[in-house]
């Protein structure tokens, strides 16, 4: 079977690091990329669609959520899976905005391993 | 009864006189004759002759007495009348000129007299009210020759807003003097408004609002005949600053709202700053307590932690100089330091990370003895470390820094030069700015929390020294740095 596949969009070398960590030892396989571009360019190539992408707002060329309406529009034959937006943004008005964009889930990248842990097996289908 | 028809009274009445006188003399010459013819026997014609020569030289004395008293009446009247004449001449022209006493045997005309000097008074009077209205107003007035616009009076307000005297402007085109911003003919040929215009005083010019009379003259073309004019200098002035006052108001207003803006911003970019570090913090410790950790592993998060905790301290300390900086320079001294040694250290610490951006950092141009400088060393390190990241930061791949040092004169000129993206021209007023941040990629994403500059700048202040950058988008930016040599 399977391992779950995460494609992790994470700029800061060491919370990717972490969340990599993390997840790989919950036996989730884990794609990283540090820029929305670069995001883009796997999503294009992929075979595999991902079980789950996880997103930082603030990425070194754009917007997280901006990506996350770009991975929504550009489609794979596949149902588009669930996205969950971490930020360390402290904007209020992010949970809507995340909605707006499409994202399943946003949480505050302070809230924690086991709020993300909690957050990654819910929306795992 | 009035004067005319006195001396056609006296007219006729004389030349009744003479009429009668001379028809007695031949009505008398005539009966004598028939009284002769009828009984020429009783008087000789000796005695006819005598008596008709008679008569007739009665008659004619008494025609000639009269004549000549009409002409001595005539002559009397003529120069009194003249002596009134010119009299009122005299008044007219506004010269002091009392009417004469009237002669001997002229009452009338002394009444006459009487009654013009007391027209004249009463003029007089109604003139000098509008005279002293006319004085007394703090507004110029103007009277005008309807045809030429000379000026034909004016008051005492418009000759002492001149500096000349009521001569030197009595008679002289009002053009000379009041110049109206749309000419005097599109003024007539509009009128009905206010018009401005200026006049040059012996103080300057004064700013004038002009009200002019107007009515319709031969073939309904406008006539002027006077305009008020009042000084409106203090008005526009007063005008001008409020609108300067309202408009600084208002851009005072759009930099509180841009200040909110960018306040908003830095809050939200502080907490991403901040929160960034201690979220790798936080995590990796939870890992370590959990014991999730191995052993090789567990070391690598403690670098980890350790990272991010000397990220953190110093982006607090950043802040917190910037705002001590900011509010009070007294508490820190200033000593001889060697700029050269501490540039040349600062350069090697960032080596790695300027090698890993791909960046060069070139520091030949770094003299290899001392050079010293007045400061004070922990600032000058944050300058020098915040001036060589900024380069690197900013730099292209494969890109380079050149480190420049060297003494001109009393002063010492660090000269940091990259080969980055550059700044454009529109925001070089505002690098210094606290909280700034510049545009890295062009895709808007901004780094940092926009206060390495603005520390820069607040430093070189604390030294007394001198920054400045000049810089060419694509090619690169130079920030020079003058500081006092150490003596």
């Amino acid at each position: 079977m399977n391992r779950p596949l995460i494609l992790l969009v994470e700029d800061d070398e060491d919370i990717a690091a972490l969340y990599g960590d993390v997840l790989g030892g919950e036996g989730m396989e884990v794609v990283l990329c540090r820029s929305r571009s670069q995001a883009r360019n796997w999503w294009q190539r992929t075979k595999r669609q991902p079980n789950l992408v996880i997103l930082d707002v603030r990425l070194p060329d754009g917007n997280g959520l901006d990506l996350c309406c770009e991975l929504g529009e550009m489609g794979s034959g596949h149902p588009h899976p669930p996205v969950l937006v971490l930020s360390a943004h402290g904007d209020p008005r992010m949970p809507v905005l995340c909605k707006q964009a499409g994202a399943s889930e946003f949480m505050d990248k302070m809230e924690g391993l086991d709020k993300l842990l909690g957050n990654v097996h819910k929306l795992l289908p | 009864m009035h004067t005319n028809n006195i001396s056609k009274f006296w007219a006729w009445l004389i030349v009744a006189l003479a009429v009668i006188c001379l028809a007695w003399a031949l009505v008398g010459g005539y009966l004598d004759l028939l009284a002769w013819q009828r009984s020429p026997q009783d008087l000789t014609w000796r005695q006819w002759l005598g008596w008709s020569l008679f008569l007739r030289g009665v008659g004619l004395a008494a025609v000639m007495g009269t004549l000549v008293g009409w002409i001595i009446l005539r002559r009397r009247l003529d120069r009194q009348i003249d002596v009134m004449v010119e009299a009122c001449h005299s008044m007219a022209l506004g010269e002091p000129s009392p009417l004469p006493d009237a002669p001997q045997g002229l009452q009338d005309m002394g009444r006459l007299s009487l009654a013009i000097q007391v027209m004249h008074e009463a003029l007089l009077d109604y003139l000098n009210l509008y005279r002293r209205f006319f004085d007394a107003a703090p507004d110029m007035f103007l009277s005008l020759a309807p045809a030429g616009q000379r000026i034909l009076d004016a008051n005492t307000a418009f000759c002492r807003t001149l500096g000349l005297l009521k001569d030197e402007v009595l008679g002289q085109p009002v053009e000379r003097f009041v110049k109206l911003d749309k000419g005097w003919d599109r003024a007539l040929s509009e009128g009905g408004e206010l018009i401005t215009g200026q006049i040059k005083g012996p103080g300057g010019i004064i700013r004038v609002e002009a009200s002019i009379s107007l009515e319709g003259g031969p073939g309904g073309q406008p006539w002027v005949l006077g305009a008020i004019l009042r000084d409106v200098t203090l008005r526009d002035a007063l005008y001008s600053e409020l609108l300067q006052k309202s408009t600084a108001l208002e851009k005072a207003l759009e930099e509180i709202k841009s200040v909110e803006e960018l306040k908003d911003e830095f809050l939200t970019t502080l907490s991403h700053e901040l929160k960034t570090p201690l979220v790798s913090l936080k995590g990796f410790l939870q890992l370590l307590r959990q014991g999730k950790a191995s052993g090789d592993q567990s070391q690598n998060y403690l670098e980890i932690c350790w990272r991010n905790l000397s990220k953190l301290e110093t982006q607090i300390n950043n802040l917190l100089d910037l705002a001590r900086l900011s509010h009070s320079k007294e508490q820190y001294s200033l000593e001889p330091v060697d700029l050269a040694s501490l540039v040349r250290t600062s350069a090697e610490n960032l080596q790695a990370a300027a090698a890993e951006r791909k960046v060069k950092l070139d520091v030949s141009r770094l003299p290899g003895g001392a050079v010293r400088v007045m400061g004070n060393h922990g600032k000058l390190v944050q300058l020098v470390d915040n001036l060589l990241v900024n380069a690197v930061k900013y730099n292209k791949e494969n890109g380079e820094v050149r480190l420049d040092l060297r003494g001109e004169g009393k002063n010492v000129v660090l000269k940091v030069a990259d080969s980055g993206v550059g700044i454009d021209r529109e925001h070089m007023a505002v690098i210094f700015n606290r909280f700034y941040r510049a545009d890295l990629s062009g895709t808007g994403r901004l780094e940092g929390l926009g206060i390495g500059l603005s520390l820069v700048q607040e430093i070189v202040k604390l030294h007394n020294g001198d920054i400045r950058v000049e810089s060419e988008p694509g090619v690169g930016t130079t920030f020079t740095v003058t500081l006092e040599a150490a003596p």
